[in-house]
C-alpha cells in the first residue's frame, strides 16, 4: 500500500535537504538558525509517528522560537537570469505548461482511478488519504516529466524548490500552527466557555425540554 | 479563564507580533489555564503537529514549480496571454474563478491551489494581460492583481465544494444536525448550498469587473499618475 507516509516523508526530505544549503548559505546573515529552522521542519514531518509526542511538541517549540525571534532569514538562490529564463522560454515554449497541468490532472486520474483499486486486501492507496497519496505521486511524475522536458538534473530542483520554500518562510508553519491552537482550544473547553456565554447572550426558543446546553458542546469535539 | 487564549490571541495579533509565538504562547496559557501539566500540553503539540501535516504537502509540489519557474513558465504565462486582445486580468480571473468553482462542485478539489496554479500560472497570466493592454506595472497594482489571483482560488474552492456532497464540511453539517434530531441528507445540503454558490459567482464576477475598471483608472492616465496614489490598491 502506499501511505501517506511516504508523501510526508518526501515533503520532510525536500525540506531537510535545502536546509543543508541555508547552513552554507553566506548572504543569509541567520544561516545557522535559519538552517536548523527547515531542518527540524523536515525532520519532524519525517519523524513525527516515529516520536513520542511530547518529544515532537519540543522540536515545535523549538522551530517556533528559531522563527519567532527573527532566527528565520532569506540568502541568495542563484536565480536564472532574466536573460537565461527568456532564452529556454522561447525554446520550451508551452511545453513548460505541461509539468504543471500534470500535478492537477493526475491527482485527479489517481483519486478517482486508483482509489477503489486493491491488492488482495489493501488497498493500493492509503484509503483515508487517497487525495494527499495522489497528489505526492502526481508531483513526482510531473517532476520527471519536468527533469525530462528541461533536461535539468535533481540538484537544480531541489535549489529551486528551496527558493520557493524560503520565500514562503515561517509563514508555511503558520496554518499547521493555528490547527494546532485549535486542537489545545478544544481540549481546553475553549468551545463549551463560548457556547454557554452564547446561550446566556441569545435567548433560546425551547426552555423546556433536552436542555441544548450540552448539545452545543459540540463544536469542541467534532 | 480559558478564554484569556483567544484574547492573548487577539491582542498578539493587533499588536503585531510574530503569530507563531501568539499561537504558541496562547496555546500554551490555555492549557495551564485548563490544568493541564506541561508534559500533557507539549504532548498535545507533538500530536496535533503530526495530524496536521497535511496541511504542508504543498510543498511536494515545489521542485516541480520551482524548476519550471527557472526555465520561464511565468514569462510563457504571460505572453501566451498578452497575445489574446479580449484577455483582460478581470476576464481571467472569472473564468479561472469558474473552473476552480465548477470543479470543487464536482469534488475535483484538487485541481487548482495557491502554490501549484495561481504562483506560476494564474497570476503571471493575470499580470501579463494588464501588462499588455497598460505596459510596466507599478509594483502596488502588480501586488494588487496576485491577491485577487490568490483570492479567486479561495472563493471559488471555499462555495465550490459545499455543493459536493461527500466533502468534510458537509458531512460534519450532517453530524451536527443528526445530534440535533433534525433530518436531513448530504444531497439536500448540496442542493442547498447551490444558491450560495451561485450568488457567489455573480457577486464575485462584479468585483472582478471592478477591478478591470480600477485598472484602467490607475494605469491609463499614465504609470506615473497611477504609482502616486499607492495606498489606493489596499483600501478597495
Amino acid at each position: 500500500m502506499i501511505r501517506v507516509q511516504y508523501v510526508y516523508d518526501l515533503v520532510g526530505l525536500i525540506l531537510f535537504l535545502s536546509s543543508l544549503y541555508t547552513f552554507r548559505d553566506r548572504a543569509n546573515p541567520r544561516r545557522i538558525t535559519t538552517g536548523l529552522f527547515y531542518a527540524l521542519y523536515g525532520l519532524a514531518f519525517i519523524l513525527a509517528d516515529v516520536l513520542p509526542s511530547f518529544v515532537l511538541g519540543l522540536v515545535v517549540i523549538a522551530i517556533v522560537l528559531l522563527a519567532g525571534f527573527g532566527g528565520v532569514r532569506t540568502g541568495s538562490y542563484g536565480e536564472a537570469s532574466t536573460a537565461d529564463r527568456e532564452a529556454s522560454r522561447s525554446r520550451l515554449g508551452n511545453r513548460l505548461f505541461i509539468p504543471a497541468v500534470l500535478i492537477p490532472l493526475l491527482t485527479v486520474a489517481g483519486v478517482e482511478g486508483l482509489g477503489q483499486i486493491h491488492l488482495g486486501t489493501a488497498s493500493l492507496l492509503d484509503s483515508a488519504n487517497v487525495t494527499l497519496v495522489s497528489l505526492g505521486m502526481a508531483a513526482v511524475i510531473a517532476l520527471i516529466v519536468a527533469w525530462l522536458i528541461t533536461r535539468s538534473s535533481p540538484v537544480t530542483s531541489l535549489r529551486e524548490a528551496r527558493r520557493l520554500i524560503e520565500a514562503i518562510g515561517w509563514a508555511a508553519v503558520l496554518p499547521q500552527m493555528l490547527a494546532v491552537l485549535g486542537t489545545l482550544f478544544a481540549s481546553a473547553g475553549v468551545g463549551t466557555v463560548v457556547a454557554r456565554l452564547a446561550n446566556h447572550v441569545i435567548p433560546h426558543p425551547h426552555s423546556s425540554g433536552r436542555s441544548s446546553r450540552t448539545a452545543w458542546a459540540w463544536p469542541c469535539s467534532p | 479563564m480559558v478564554l484569556i487564549g483567544v484574547l492573548l490571541v487577539i491582542v498578539g495579533f493587533a499588536l503585531r507580533v510574530n503569530p507563531l509565538l501568539v499561537v504558541t504562547v496562547a496555546g500554551i496559557v490555555t492549557g495551564l489555564l485548563a490544568h493541564e501539566s506541561p508534559y500533557e500540553i507539549l504532548s498535545q503539540f507533538g500530536a496535533a503537529f503530526a495530524k496536521d501535516r497535511y496541511m504542508a504537502v504543498f510543498v511536494a509540489t515545489l521542485p516541480v514549480i520551482g524548476l519550471l519557474e527557472r526555465h520561464g513558465l511565468r514569462e510563457q504565462a504571460q505572453r501566451l496571454v498578452s497575445r489574446v486582445r479580449a484577455a483582460t486580468t478581470g476576464r481571467i480571473l472569472n473564468a479561472y474563478l469558474f473552473i476552480r468553482e465548477v470543479a470543487a462542485a464536482l469534488g475535483l478539489t484538487s485541481i487548482g491551489g495557491p502554490a501549484q496554479m495561481v504562483r506560476p500560472v494564474v497570476a503571471p497570466m493575470a499580470e501579463g494581460a494588464a501588462e499588455a493592454a497598460y505596459g510596466k506595472l507599478p509594483t502596488h497594482v502588480r501586488d494588487h492583481i496576485r491577491a485577487h489571483a490568490a483570492a479567486v482560488d479561495n472563493v471559488g474552492l471555499f462555495f465550490g465544494e459545499d455543493v459536493f456532497v461527500a466533502v468534510g464540511a458537509v458531512l460534519l453539517m450532517k453530524g451536527v444536525f443528526d445530534q440535533f434530531h433534525i433530518h436531513s441528507t448530504p444531497i439536500l445540503m448540496g442542493l442547498w448550498a447551490l444558491p450560495t454558490a451561485i450568488a457567489v459567482f455573480i457577486v464575485h464576477s462584479v468585483r472582478l469587473y471592478l477591478l478591470d475598471r480600477r485598472l484602467r483608472r490607475w494605469l491609463s492616465v499614465g504609470p506615473t499618475a497611477a504609482s502616486s496614489s499607492p495606498g489606493e490598491g489596499v483600501n478597495s
